[in-house]
């Protein structure tokens, strides 16, 4: 079979290449340095964004994509708050009318919540957010119990003092036994114990384990009778949560009289606007990577092409030993473009390592799980041959043009 | 090199013929080295004609200049011109890389120049691990290994001893009994003399072209038997 010429000058200037980058290992590496720190940060960024993303998206996940939130206040504020002080809070009744008027949603909830301190005989929790739910909440938020059972409709409106506990809450003061039927104290007073919720994880650092739900009319009445609810509503798929937006939107200002040409003076809140916030948060730090690896990666070429540039010098007489022998110009080209390519080659694979290594070490000192996808990987490796096969097609051309006899002579 | 034009050769008429051994005399700046350029295809006369095994020279290109120096023309050089970090088998086959031979072809033709010239076990040593006269033979090995029309020596025992240098010279007498075609370029009478013609250049020109009355031969005797195992 024969082997075509150019695939056997490939290993051979491959090899020459590694003799080349071996006699002179100090030199090499610096020259690549440029490379590496592009590579090392496309791929350390990369991973960290992709673990971003991942986590980010679980968690908010149980946001649920077809709920809305009506609250006084937005979710963000991006501006001074003055604007909002004077917003009157959301009551139960003016929920109640909502949940009557509106048509499209599938359900209606009410909520609100308290920060308390949770007792079981000589136990106790501190800090654990008690939310009160309407009946209803059960079906908007996905709050099955993973033992016992929900609150009914009579437990609300008779304000009776029953509960469920977090996971994490139940872990902590009962560890492992039947809680079922027990009496805790909750901020002092007392509550049955009628079920658990499954673990939920945690919500942007938030520990959703550590909570507990009673009837939305019971925390109303002990710790909150003016406190503003928050209206959730379910739409019947994640299409339509446009559709649902508008009509409680007008339901509401109408209910709350706001003039026809006031903002809302309440807030509509999904996960897609946390979502978008997400986005253009990571939006910035591609743009970042995308700055720092293209300074970085011309850097490295200029880098290398001076290297080269010294190297074909150190070896015009070798050049003059292969042109003698026989060696075409393009044989000579050629040459020196595989060492080019193999040096920012290999600087590219230092950087993927030491970009994997930086991504591991913030696997294991933080919650983000970052993961290097292989399209980062082959863009990295890609890239930095790239940036050596250009860079290096100057001083390999020069090589190509050296007369034999001149370059024989040579020191 | 500056404005002024510089003629090393002025009118050279020459033939050389299958299987002869040549030696090309003249003292430094006579032109010699330019001559053997010539003749070795590293270099195209700015004026007339040059036809090696019937072809004309002056009116080739880079590549086909390459073609023939890779083919059919063996060099050997005073300071043996070898690659520094590749082995003496890596060194040999170098011109079969450049004629697209397969690695295993390559090295199998390296291994019995390198042999022929008394080297079979030294293929894996460097050159700086190798002495002068070591370092002379895988030259010629490398030279031989595409069996090549002409061997172009120039100067090739300059950098040797003598003792070394007759052991050289031995291998082209060698060379030359099996029918090679070897040019010598050289400012040394003696080494002259192993030829059996001397072309004698001075300012540019040749001065004498003759058979050579007492030839010098290489002592065969000694050196070759223990070198070259049949």
């Amino acid at each position: 079979m024969k082997v075509p010429r150019l695939l056997i000058e490939l290993r051979e200037s491959v090899l020459a290449a590694i003799r080349a980058l071996q006699a002179n290992l100090l030199r090499s590496i610096l020259t690549t340095i440029g490379i590496v720190v592009g590579v090392t940060a496309v791929i350390a960024i990369v991973s960290l964004i992709q673990g971003l993303d991942k986590t980010f998206t679980q968690s908010i996940s149980s946001l649920g994509t077809r709920v809305l939130y009506i609250s006084k206040f937005p979710w963000v504020i991006a501006d001074d708050f003055w604007r909002y002080r004077n917003r009157k809070d959301i009551t139960l009744e003016q929920g109640q009318a909502l949940a009557a008027a509106v048509e499209l949603p599938e359900a209606v909830s009410f909520a609100s919540n308290a920060s308390l301190t949770v007792k079981w005989r000589e136990r106790s929790t501190a800090g654990v957010t008690v939310e009160g739910h309407s009946v209803s909440g059960r079906v908007v938020h996905n709050l099955d119990p993973l033992v016992g059972r929900f609150y009914t409709e009579n437990e609300d409106r008779e304000r009776r003092q029953v509960a469920l506990l977090g996971h994490g809450v139940w872990d902590n003061l009962f560890e492992g036994r039947d809680p079922i039927g027990q009496r805790v104290r909750l901020g002092g007073q007392p509550f049955t114990v009628i079920g658990v919720l499954p673990e939920r994880g945690s919500l942007l650092g938030m520990d959703q384990d550590t909570r507990m739900i009673v009837p939305l009319q019971t925390l109303m009445k002990l710790w909150g009778g003016r406190r503003s609810i928050q209206i959730s509503l379910l739409a019947p798929d994640a299409e339509s949560i446009d559709l649902v937006a508008d009509e409680a939107r007008g339901v509401m200002r109408r209910l709350r009289r706001v003039p026809p040409q006031s903002e809302d003076d309440f807030a509509v809140n999904r996960q897609e606007m946390l979502l978008d916030i997400f986005r253009n948060l990571t939006g910035g730090l591609t743009a970042v990577l995308v700055g720092v690896a293209a300074l970085s990666l011309l850097v490295g070429g200029i880098g290398i092409m001076n290297i080269m540039l010294v190297s074909v010098t150190e070896r015009t007489k070798e050049i003059g030993i292969r042109k003698s022998v026989g060696a075409k110009r393009r044989d000579i080209l050629y040459q020196f473009l595989v060492e080019s390519v193999v040096v920012s080659g290999v600087g590219g694979l230092i950087g993927i390592g030491l970009g994997l290594g930086i991504a591991f070490l913030v696997t294991l000192v933080s919650p983000l799980p970052a993961a290097a996808p292989l399209w980062a990987i082959l863009l990295g490796l890609g890239f930095s041959s790239v940036v050596g096969l250009f860079f290096g097609l100057y001083p390999a051309a020069k090589a190509a043009r050296l007369d034999p006899i001149e370059a024989l002579r040579h020191e | 090199m500056g404005t002024q034009v510089v003629r090393a050769l002025r009118g050279v008429d020459l033939k050389i013929f299958p299987n002869e051994y040549v030696a090309i005399m003249g003292p430094s700046g006579s032109g010699k080295s330019t001559l053997m350029n010539l003749i070795g295809c590293l270099d195209t006369p700015s004026d007339g004609q040059y036809l090696f095994e019937g072809l004309p020279v002056q009116k080739m290109t880079d590549d086909e200049l390459a073609g023939i120096r890779n083919q059919r023309i063996g060099f050997v050089f005073q300071t043996f011109n070898l690659l520094p970090r590749a082995d003496a088998l890596h060194n040999v086959e170098l011109p079969l890389i450049y004629s697209g031979a397969p690695a295993s072809t390559r090295k199998n033709r390296a291994r019995e120049a390198l042999s022929a010239v008394g080297l079979g076990d030294r293929m894996d040593h460097r050159p700086n691990e190798l002495s002068g006269g070591q370092r002379q033979r895988v030259a010629i090995a490398r030279a031989l290994v595409n069996s090549p029309s002409i061997i172009l020596a120039d100067e090739p025992t300059g950098n040797l001893d003598t003792k070394t240098g007759e052991e050289i010279m031995a291998i082209f007498e060698e060379l030359f009994n099996t029918g090679n075609t070897i040019i010598l370029v050289t400012h040394e009478e003696y080494i002259a003399e192993h030829a059996n013609r001397i072309v004698r250049i001075l300012d540019g020109k040749i001065h004498t072209d003759q058979g050579v009355s007492t030839r010098r031969e290489a002592n065969h005797e000694a050196v070759t038997r223990g070198m070259f195992q049949r």
